[in-house]
């Protein structure tokens, strides 16, 4: 296994955690609104703020450890890296796009002409997170393929 | 020059020009929350919005013959990607910070902006996808 493919890995299992534990927290609590509860919001920005740094220490570990090694990446690795860069972007710029015409939506049937000031910032989180875990989901999968195909 | 090269910079100048009359729309109607009461203002941002982006598939897409893209052109657009993916990440951050700053005392932030925020993000991507083409020719000219 390649450092890139055991970085992909550790990276799509660092935002699946992520993801399911907003999830167990909103369900939980009932709601997404996490700014209404001063207990829920410390743990939705510990939980967010954990796993970018889990993410920042396993890149920044990963570039000390094979520093002024060379060839550590080939053409399939680059190849694979587009590839699973276009598709994240898709996706999460898909899912941000939504989330905002859903929400502008919800709230203008209701009569309500404002949203709560942390919106931007939870609809920004939640696409930086869906980015880094598409990104880490596709990689895996095409890492899987080509390895098959070699075995085959 | 080449023909994709030639596009990126109509693309360029287009997005551009859209981007500076959608602000200059929001600029003279003065306020963002009358978007939602005045008619012609909305038409005015749609028209801008829908039409720019008409006109910038036609140029990157539609009107490109296959004989005209090369290998080269291929990889000048892939990379033009990233910086179409780094321009979307970074307005997407300002954009969060901005309003959240600009609205905290407040605590609620008009709706509107989020239809703004998604139209920017289609002028902002329009506009990096000509932009890392341009770059990408250059670069290359260079030697790189």
């Amino acid at each position: 296994m390649s450092i890139s493919q055991k970085t992909a890995w550790i990276q799509l299992i660092i935002f699946a955690v992520l993801i399911v534990a907003w999830a167990a927290l909103f369900a939980i609590k009932g709601t997404i609104y996490y700014w209404e509860d001063e207990g829920m919001k410390n743990i939705f920005y510990y939980l967010s703020a954990g796993a970018f740094a889990v993410l920042v220490g396993m890149n920044t570990t990963v570039t000390l450890a094979t520093r002024g090694r060379t060839n550590l990446s080939d053409e399939r690795d680059r190849t694979i890296f587009r590839k699973d860069s276009l598709w994240a972007t898709g996706v999460s710029y898909t899912v941000v796009a939504g989330l905002m015409l859903a929400t502008a939506i919800a709230f203008m049937s209701r009569g309500l002409a404002s949203i709560p000031v942390y919106f931007p910032l939870f609809i920004v989180v939640v696409g930086g997170a869906l980015l880094l875990l598409v990104q880490g989901l596709v990689a895996v999968i095409l890492y899987e393929r080509k390895v098959h195909h070699a075995g085959n | 020059m080449a023909p994709m090269q030639k596009r990126a910079w109509w693309g360029l100048i287009l997005g551009l020009v859209i981007a500076a009359a959608l602000v200059a729309v929001f600029v003279i109607k003065g306020d963002v929350t009358r978007f939602d009461d005045d008619p012609g203002f909305r038409y005015i941002v749609y028209a801008l919005w829908i039409g720019g982006l008409l006109v910038h598939i036609a140029l990157m897409g539609l009107l490109r013959k296959p004989n005209q893209v090369d290998e080269r052109d291929r990889a000048i657009m892939e990379r033009a990607s990233k910086t179409q993916v780094n321009a979307l990440i970074i307005m997407l951050v300002v954009w969060s910070i901005a309003l959240t700053e600009a609205y905290w005392s407040a605590r609620a932030v008009p709706v509107v902006y989020l239809t703004i925020i998604f139209i920017s993000s289609q002028v902002v991507n329009a506009v990096a996808q000509s932009l890392g083409i341009i770059i990408g020719y250059w670069r290359m000219e260079r030697g790189g």
